[in-house]
């Protein structure tokens, strides 16, 4: 993925999020000043979920930041086991006298 | 002046009036995180550190301050009688708790201070460790059965309509009325019928006891309440 696409694809799916979180901020928030059954149901099940889903989007972009940025594997290097370092040949032993 | 009297109602049954404090977190939260959501959207800023912190508020952190004192605020509300009375065809439930000249025992517990004005929910409400989620996600089928079934019904066909899902248990009135009380012990009808009334097989709200508890319970209610195991 060059930066460009990159940049392109995370930013445009951080809109589409951000268009989601405020719907669901609209939802929400509806359901408190309209107490009624209905709009309580809607504030707490699709409000919510279009927040979940926004929020998922959000951490999705991070993530691909720091992958892009090679903290996972950077890490894994880090925490890796080291491979054993090669035992030098035995000495042979001293020739007598 | 309809629209006026409207809104007004409308802000008066609304949670801000009756939960005032979560209500507002939840309405502050979701402003801030609009706030920061829109100026993403208008500003189109560079996706640098200090602005991706700034997002995380406006996708994370806000919204789900928001939620949460939404739901606290939303779960309280659902409590109310008021709430329960928002469907038409609970009306005239509402009404009788709510006439201080009626002696129904829905009435009897809707005066009472302490928990009155949720008196529905506290006699209706299932008890345990998570009884407000587990009595609204039951409730949920009551919002599917207005919905489907009921919306449109005028009030006294659906009087003579509705019913409970299952016999009222007696488990709800032992909650508050132990049985074990030295008063309680002393009626006839409550010793004679202590081991039935323990275990459900005798209901409280049986005719000729307690019910009909609301003046519109049908027969059939109390032969089902009576049948209760």
């Amino acid at each position: 993925m060059n930066l460009e696409y990159h940049t392109t694809f995370v930013y445009r799916l951080l809109r589409w999020a951000a268009v989601l979180a405020l719907v669901a901020l609209f939802l929400m928030v509806w359901g408190v000043f309209d107490a009624h059954p209905i709009s309580l149901v809607i504030a707490m099940s699709v409000g919510q979920l279009l927040g979940t889903l926004s929020f998922a989007a959000f951490a999705f972009v991070v993530f691909l930041d720091l992958r892009r940025a090679h903290v996972f594997s950077r890490r894994a290097a880090r925490f890796s086991v080291p491979p054993p370092p090669s035992m030098p040949p035995s000495a042979p032993p001293p020739a007598s006298p | 002046m309809a629209d006026l009297e409207f809104v007004t109602t409308l802000f008066e049954q609304s949670v801000v009036t009756m939960h005032p404090v979560m209500s507002a977190v939840s309405v502050v939260c979701a402003l801030i995180a609009a706030i920061g959501l829109v100026w993403f959207l208008v500003a189109r800023p560079a996706l640098t550190g200090p602005n991706k912190v700034m997002l995380l508020f406006a996708f994370g952190v806000f919204p789900i301050g928001s939620a949460m004192s939404g739901n606290i605020a939303g779960f309280e509300h659902t409590k109310h009688r008021r709430f329960c009375g928002s469907c038409h065809v609970m009306g005239p439930y509402r009404a009788d708790a709510e006439n201080p000249l009626s002696h129904s025992l829905a009435a009897a517990h809707a005066h009472n201070e302490e928990f009155g004005t949720d008196n529905c929910y506290e006699c209706h409400k299932d008890y345990g460790a998570f009884s407000t989620v587990m009595t609204k996600l039951g409730g949920m089928r009551h919002v599917y059965e207005y919905y489907t079934h009921y919306h449109s019904m005028d009030v006294k066909t659906a009087l003579d309509t509705i019913e409970l899902y299952k016999p009222f248990p007696n488990a709800n009135c032992v909650r508050c009325h132990s049985t074990e009380g030295r008063s309680w012990l002393t009626l006839p009808d409550h010793h004679s019928n202590l081991a039935s009334l323990r275990s459900g097989a005798v209901s409280c709200v049986s005719a000729g006891c307690h019910g009909p508890v609301h003046p519109f319970s049908k027969p059939k209610h109390q032969l089902h309440a009576a049948a209760a195991p």
